[in-house]
Parts: C-alpha cells; sequence; structure tokens
C-alpha cells in the first residue's frame, strides 16, 4: 500500500514523528502493532529499495494519520524519511505483530519501555484511553536522558485522565531495586510484561523480572531498536536486505526467499515464500522457521543442516515444509549463512525452488515402488507358499503312493494266496490283476498269461472271449461247474463288475479259475465207495436172503422139521428185513448226499395205481384184507413227476396201510385239486394218536409201540423218504386224518403235467 | 445129462456165497451151470467151450476187468456176442442200466431187489425167447 507523508514533527531530541495520509485507505491495525516502510531508490549504492520497519504510534481509531516515530540517525533510511517532500510516497506492508493488548482487561499489565521502544506502548495507550477499556497499566519508562523521553507530554497527559494509567520514570540503570522500587509487589507478580526497548535492556529486564519471580508465560519480549527490528541485529541486516533484493525480487516468480537471523527467526520472506506458504507476511516475519516443520524430516536432519549452516558452510537439500492450511510442499533448498561486514555470520539466507510437483512425482515413484516391492514380496511369498505346498502335496503323494502300493502288495499277497486263479479285466480284456494260481492251475507260465492265451487254452470247451463279453453286455454271472482241461476238472465263474453307483456301468469283469479235478475224483471215489459199500452189504445179504428162500421154495420137502422150517421163515423174515433197512439206508444216504437223479415225466396215475395194487394184493390177501382202486368218474390227467419214485411211494404208504390193518380194506383213491392231483390212501387200521402223527414224516420214527412179527416190514425210514421224494417233486404228503381203532387216510399229491 | 429144457448157462460171480447160491438155483431148475469168478476167467472159458451157453449172468464189480469191459470183449467177440447177457448186480448206479443196456445187456437185474424166485423167472422168459 503506498501512502503519502502528510506530516512531520520532532518529538523529543532526535526523535522525528511522520504521520501518513490514511484516508481514504483501508488500513486496519492494532495497537502495538509495527509496519514495514519501503523507500524506493533510496539504497545508497544503487537505485534498489530499502524497507525498515517500525512501530506505530498512532492509535488505531485514528483513522486519518498513520504516526511513527523514529530516532534520526546517519543511516540514508531515516535521512530521506526526515528529509522528503511532504507527500511523497512510501510503500507500507503490515501491520506486523503479536504485542497487542489482551482481551483479558482484569490482568494488570506493566509496559517496560526503553527509549523508541514506548511507541508500541503509546499506541496501546491512546487505544485503551480512546475505548475507555479499564486496562490496569503501569508505564516504567527507563531511560537515561530525561530530554530524550519521547512523547512525555502525551504520557502524562493519559496518565492524568486515566486512573487506570500509571505513568512511572526511571533515569538510570534498571534494576531489580528499581522495579521493586516502581511497581509494587503484587502487580509484579501477577501482572502480564510487555518489555520493548534496545536488545540488551529488554533481554536484560526480562531476566531479572525472572529473578523477581514473574513466570515466563507473563512476558511479552519485542527487542526493538525503535526503527528497526524486531530483531537483535539491526544495521546489519538492513544491509543485507538492501542487498539481495534486486537479485530476489527477479527470482520472486519461482524462488522462495527466506532471510533468517542466526536463531533461525524469519526477518525476510519474498512473494512467493508467502505465497506457498501461505502465511502473511506478518505471519512470517518474526517467526522461527520452525513453523513450516512438516514433520516428514527427522530430528537429525534439521541438527544436520544447522550444524552445517552454523559452521559456516551451505546446506544443500530437499525439505518438505507445511504451510498455513496444512498441505505440503516441497523445496529443493540453498542454505547459506550470511556473512557481515566484519566476516562474522549474521544471518541465513535460504533459497528455495518449488519441487511440489517433482516430489510428488517422486513420491508416487516411491509409493509405487514399494507398491512393486511388496506385491512383489507377496508374490514371493505365495510362490514360497506354493513350492511348500507343492512338496506337502509331493509328500503326502510319496507317502499315498507308498500306502498304495502296500495295499496292493497286501491285496496281491492275498489274492495269490488263494487256490483258486483270479483275474480282473477290463472290457477289452486287458488283464488289470491276477494271481499266480491263474497260471498254475492252467499250466503255462506267469508270463503268458493273457485273457486270449486262456481262451485259446480251453478252446475246445469254451469261448472264453465271447462268454465274458456276453457277460459284461447282460450283466450276468456265467458259471461253467466242470470243464474238462487236459487231466483237469476246472470250474470257471464269469462276473462283471458292475459300478452300482456310475448308472450301473460294468467296467470289467472277475474271472474265477477253479481246479476241481481233486474234489471230483473224491465224489467220483465217494461214488465208487458208495457204489462198493452197497455192493459188500448187498451181497451177504441176497446171499441170506436167496438161500432161505431156496430152501423154503425148493428144499422144502427135505425139511422134516417144522421146527426148522419157522426157523428158516424167521431167517427170511429178517433178511428181507434187512434187505429193507439197508436199501432204506442207500437210498437216503443217496438222496441227502444228492446223487438221486428224478426224472419228471409225464404218466398216469391211474396206471401206476393198477400196478401196485396188483404187486401188492399177495399181500392184501394173506391178511384177508380188500385191496382195490377206486377210480374217479372222471380220468384225471398226467401228473408230472418221476414215475419209478413215486411207485415206491405209493407201494410203500399202500404197503404200511396193509401192515398197519388187521381187517377190512385198504382204498387207493385219485382227486383233482386245483393245479395237483391228489392221490389218497385209506385203510382201516389201527390207526395213529394224534401225539404221534405229528412224528409220522420224520427219520426212524414208527408211530405204534410194537412190532408186530410178520406184518410189520417198515424201517421207519419209509415215510421219510416218500416225504423226500413228493416233496422233490413238487407235492406233499400228508396225513389227511387218523382216528385210533378207525383207521387212517394218508396221501401225497403230484403236480398236473401241462398238456 | 442134457435133458429137454436144460440149457447151459454162465455165471461169472466173484463172491463165493452168491455164486454158489445162483449156480445151486439154475441147477435146481434143471440147467447146466459153468462158473467164473472174473472177467479174464470168463473169457477164456467162454472162447474155448464148443457149445456156446444159452445165457451169460454177469455181476458188475468183478476183479480184474470190469463188468462193462467184459460186456464189451463179449459183443465185440464174433462167436460169442449173440449170447444174451444178463446184468446181475447189486451196485446202485443209474446211469449203469442205461450203459450197460446201451452196451448190449439183455438184461438189468439189481439182486437185492429180486427174490431168486423173480431171478429165475426172468433167466427162463428169457431163454425161452432165444
Amino acid at each position: 500500500m503506498k501512502l503519502a507523508i502528510a506530516e512531520r514533527k520532532e518529538i523529543a531530541t532526535g526523535t522525528i514523528e511522520v504521520a501518513f495520509n490514511l484516508s481514504g485507505k483501508e488500513f486496519h491495525f492494532q495497537a502495538g502493532q509495527y509496519v514495514w516502510i519501503t523507500l524506493q531508490r533510496l539504497f545508497y549504492n544503487d537505485e534498489h529499495g530499502q524497507s525498515r520497519c517500525f512501530s506505530i504510534a498512532s492509535s488505531p481509531n485514528d483513522k486519518k494519520f498513520l504516526r511513527i516515530a523514529f530516532r534520526v540517525s546517519q543511516s540514508g533510511f531515516k535521512r530521506t524519511l526526515g528529509e522528503i517532500a511532504l507527500g511523497s510516497e512510501v510503500e507500507v506492508e503490515g501491520p506486523f505483530g503479536d504485542m497487542v493488548l489482551p482481551d483479558d482487561h482484569s490482568l494488570p499489565i506493566v509496559f517496560v519501555a526503553g527509549g523508541i521502544g514506548i511507541t508500541p506502548f503509546l499506541s496501546m495507550l491512546r487505544f485503551a484511553a480512546e475505548e475507555k477499556i479499564p486496562y490496569n497499566i503501569t508505564l516504567l519508562y527507563a531511560n537515561r536522558n530525561p530530554e530524550s523521553v519521547v512523547y512525555l507530554k502525551e504520557l502524562e497527559e493519559l496518565a492524568r485522565q486515566n486512573a487506570n494509567f500509571i505513568l512511572r520514570n526511571h533515569f538510570d540503570l534498571l534494576d531489580a531495586p528499581a522495579i521493586q522500587k516502581n511497581i509494587n509487589e503484587g502487580t509484579i507478580k501477577t501482572a502480564l510484561w510487555y518489555i520493548v526497548g534496545p536488545p540488551a535492556m529488554a533481554t536484560e529486564t526480562e531476566k531479572i523480572i525472572y529473578k523477581l519471580g514473574v513466570s515466563r508465560g507473563r512476558t511479552r519480549l519485542t527487542e526493538f531498536n525503535g526503527y528497526s527490528a524486531p530483531v537483535a541485529t539491526g544495521e546489519k541486516i538492513e544491509t543485507l536486505a538492501g542487498l539481495s533484493e534486486a537479485v530476489l525480487r527477479a527470482l520472486d516468480k519461482n524462488v522462495l526467499v527466506s532471510i533468517t537471523d542466526l536463531r533461525g527467526t524469519i526477518i525476510y520472506a519474498n512473494d512467493k515464500f508467502v505465497e506457498t506458504s501461505k502465511y502473511s507476511r506478518e505471519e512470517l516475519i518474526g517467526r522461527n522457521h520452525r513453523i513450516l516443520k512438516s514433520g516428514f524430516h527427522r530430528v537429525l536432519f534439521y541438527q544436520e543442516l544447522w550444524h552445517t549452516i552454523s559452521t559456516g558452510h551451505v546446506w544443500r537439500g530437499e525439505i518438505k515444509n507445511r504451510a498455513k492450511d496444512g498441505s505440503f510442499y516441497w523445496v529443493d533448498a540453498n542454505i547459506a549463512p550470511i556473512f557481515g561486514k566484519e566476516n562474522e555470520a549474521i544471518g541465513y539466507i535460504a533459497i528455495r525452488f518449488l519441487i511440489t510437483e517433482r516430489k510428488k512425482l517422486e513420491e508416487k515413484l516411491e509409493e509405487d515402488s514399494r507398491e512393486l516391492k511388496d506385491t512383489k514380496a507377496a508374490i514371493l511369498n505365495v510362490a514360497e507358499d506354493l513350492e511348500r505346498e507343492k512338496e506337502s502335496v509331493e509328500r503326502k503323494v510319496v507317502e499315498r503312493t507308498r500306502e498304495l502300493k502296500e495295499e496292493q502288495a497286501r491285496l496281491i499277497a492275498s489274492i495269490n494266496s488263494l487256490k483258486f486263479g483270479f483275474i480282473v479285466a477290463d472290457p477289452a480284456h486287458r488283464i488289470l490283476l491276477k494271481n499266480q494260481a491263474v497260471a498254475k492251475i492252467l499250466g503255462i507260465p506267469e508270463e503268458s498269461v493273457t485273457m486270449v492265451k486262456i481262451s485259446g487254452i480251453l478252446e475246445g470247451t469254451v469261448n472264453l472271449l465271447e462268454r465274458s463279453e456276453r457277460c459284461i453286455a447282460e450283466k450276468q454271472n456265467f458259471d461253467l461247474p466242470e470243464v474238462l482241461f487236459g487231466s483237469k476238472f476246472l470250474k470257471i465263474l464269469i462276473s462283471p463288475i458292475v459300478m452300482i453307483r456310475d448308472h450301473n456301468e460294468v467296467i470289467g469283469y472277475v474271472l474265477l479259475l477253479e481246479d476241481i479235478t481233486e474234489a471230483k475224483i473224491l465224489e467220483r471215489s465217494r461214488d465208487e465207495f458208495f457204489s462198493i459199500a452197497s455192493h459188500e452189504l448187498r451181497t451177504p445179504l441176497t446171499a441170506i436172503q436167496g438161500n432161505a428162500s431156496m430152501l423154503l421154495d425148493f428144499y422144502a420137502d427135505k425139511i422134516k422139521d417144522p421146527e426148522v422150517k419157522q426157523m428158516l421163515g424167521d431167517i427170511s423174515t429178517a433178511g428181507h428185513r434187512l434187505i429193507k433197512i439197508v436199501n432204506d439206508f442207500l437210498e437216503l444216504s443217496r438222496f441227502e448226499q444228492k446223487r438221486m437223479k428224478f426224472e419228471a415225466k409225464p404218466f398216469a396215475v391211474h396206471d401206476l395205481a393198477d400196478e401196485v395194487v396188483k404187486e401188492l394184493k399177495g399181500l392184501a390177501d394173506k391178511k384177508g384184507l380188500e385191496l382195490r382202486f377206486d377210480p374217479p368218474a372222471v380220468s384225471p390227467p398226467n401228473v408230472l413227476a418221476d414215475r419209478d419214485k413215486i411207485k415206491e411211494v405209493l407201494i410203500n404208504l399202500t404197503g404200511n396201510a396193509i401192515n398197519y390193518t388187521k381187517t377190512g380194506s385198504i382204498v387207493i383213491g385219485l382227486e383233482l385239486v386245483g393245479k395237483m392231483l391228489k392221490v389218497k390212501i385209506k385203510d382201516t387200521g389201527i390207526g395213529i394218536s394224534p401225539v404221534n402223527q405229528g412224528l409220522l414224516f420224520r427219520k426212524f420214527q414208527q408211530a405204534g409201540d410194537v412190532l408186530a412179527r410178520d406184518v410189520t416190514q417198515g424201517t421207519g425210514l419209509g415215510l421219510y423218504i416218500s416225504k423226500l421224494i413228493i416233496e422233490a417233486m413238487g407235492g406233499v404228503i400228508t396225513i389227511d386224518e387218523s382216528i385210533p381203532g378207525k383207521g387212517s387216510t394218508f396221501s401225497f399229491s403230484l403236480p398236473i403235467a401241462a398238456a | 445129462m442134457i435133458t429137454k429144457g436144460m440149457r447151459k448157462v454162465f455165471i461169472v460171480e466173484d463172491n463165493k456165497d452168491l455164486c454158489n447160491m445162483y449156480e445151486r438155483l439154475f441147477k435146481l431148475h434143471g440147467h447146466e451151470v459153468t462158473v467164473a469168478s472174473d472177467g479174464l476167467d470168463a473169457l477164456d472159458k467162454l472162447r474155448q467151450v464148443k457149445t456156446k451157453p444159452a445165457v451169460i449172468l454177469l455181476d458188475v464189480i468183478l476183479p480184474k476187468m470190469s463188468g462193462l469191459d467184459v460186456l464189451r470183449a463179449l459183443k465185440n467177440d464174433e462167436e460169442l456176442k449173440n449170447i444174451p447177457v444178463v446184468i446181475l448186480t447189486n451196485s446202485f448206479n443209474e446211469t449203469n442200466e442205461n450203459l450197460f443196456l446201451a452196451q448190449g445187456a439183455s438184461l438189468y437185474l439189481v439182486k437185492i431187489e429180486n427174490d431168486i424166485k423173480d431171478v429165475i423167472e426172468k433167466v427162463n422168459k428169457l431163454l425161452s425167447l432165444v
């Protein structure tokens, strides 16, 4: 802002007050603040402008004038300021400074001013008086020379008008006793202390009041030289600032420039710096550079920086700074010490290039790189995991394979231990599994065992391959109970392997080979044994019976003695009985060994009945019994059975009837019941009690206690064998009814032969 | 002394008791009986004798040569094949009956099932047919 000089006057010895025209300008400041005034083309060596800061003496309420006071000196700036024509314009920047009155006016305030340092206090006092804010202010004015006390008249006037203001003068060295004398003890401890003055005085005063018990938070110190500051170095910086200004302005567009004192307090900030940091200039000036710390760099970083520059070297590096709004910016900085006329460091200059964009890119690259690294690491991890997984799986596979091999070995061992040959083959007749017995049974070498080979060997008897295929197709077992192979008898079974879970798919077949030669031989020998045994039993029986009969039949005339005859008769009878018993036993044995073969053929029972009646008539006649066959009115159909065996049964039942009947008749009848033909044998014999009826068709049971000597020929097996025969034919044999003393009716049924 | 109705009967039976019994039986009925106790002996005698018997009674279970083999041999012999052979056996093999009949036997009698009277009756019947 450009302001024009309106007035100028001397207010104390060697002190001038300049008033700048404020009318029409928007300029707001607080009491206690200061401004920077720039005079263009004033520097003594060149044409560049110079800036100085001055505290404001006028009240903020004074809208007309901005008043500053300064001590006249040899400084070109001040001479010019004191001499230039009224109406000349100067550049004014500001306001700056945070030495302002507190909001809380209950706190007592002590102003300690030295020399020109009074000007900010004057502004405050004027303001407080005008606004009638009841601040309790004690002003201790320290000066060596009463004549050079600035604004004395105004101060006295203000003190007179305001009871709250207390004015104290001390025209000597300001020491602790001096302070204690001028400020009461209570105020010392509780007041806010504002100290403005030349550096030495200000710092000294501060030390004194700390010693007097004032707490550190209660001081506001401005090392104020009256017309320059608030810095300690005053004139030297003035030189410095002027020197660089031209250069700096040229760089203003791209370069951030700041100048700090030896402690890092900012004393100059160029436009770019201000713009980038987003602080206002007054917020920067007087502040320590550390307000820009971003927190990005470590303490060591800053320590190293300071060490470099404080030892007289230039530091070069990249710094991340924090702007006022919290955002960050990166600078490429050159920080160098500034040397004064006596070649000692008087401050530092930092020239910084904004590299935020580049830095952002770098950061992104860094991030990307890290991400890439992380991704790579993650991939590696995954790869490692996979590797481990793979190894684990491999180990499991090895383990499982070993287990399977063991299982397989065990399986093979057990199937090898089988006596019979065992083959598992797929539908293409490829052998998947076989045991050693196959080769052994077939008498071929182990390695030549293939389905083709086996089929070839058995060619004459059975087409094994074709059979297997049919077996698979029909999902049926194929059984060859007896196959002659050379000198061996084999039993062959082919069974399809059906996967029930897979829709009954046939995945192959199992072939079983059994060498039944021995078994067959055994069977044969059993047959032979049987034959021989029966033969051996029968031979002597035949001899006994035959001879007895012959004696009775053909040598009767030679036997005179009736007792001898009777004995022969007994032998004959016994012989018959024995024969029957043996026969029964043999038959039963055969039956039980399933050796008996039945041939079921259709025949007429009618004819059979006639035959039996004819054969047994003699026996019946001997006992005086009637034996007859009563045929039904309608001739019944043929039955399907083994005629010889059925004849045996009929003879057995009829014979029994005859044996167990004393008087009366035995009648054979026929009855059609459904699909069966019933043959009935009714007698008028002694009957069988209900209790004994249950025992009838069992082995070796004979209902009836006593075996009459001449009658009974039953062995007890007859009925049992008859039952076996009838049931084998598919019929049923029963005792229909039996009443002791009245008679019995036995019957058996046979299936009708299909027409 | 050969009388009318007397025929030559040849019995092949290894059991002495039975052999005696049958011999006695046929002799009682007026026949001339020659016996052999095994197949080989039988064939020898049959071949040697000038007048062949009218019937041969042949047991099945025989030493040295089985009854079946004897039968086969008889039927293969030009001079003997026409002599009717009656199988007289106690062995209980059903297939045997068919086998022997197929082999040329005229009759298959199971001894124990046939009373001596039956035996003589059936053989006489056969002889009368011859």
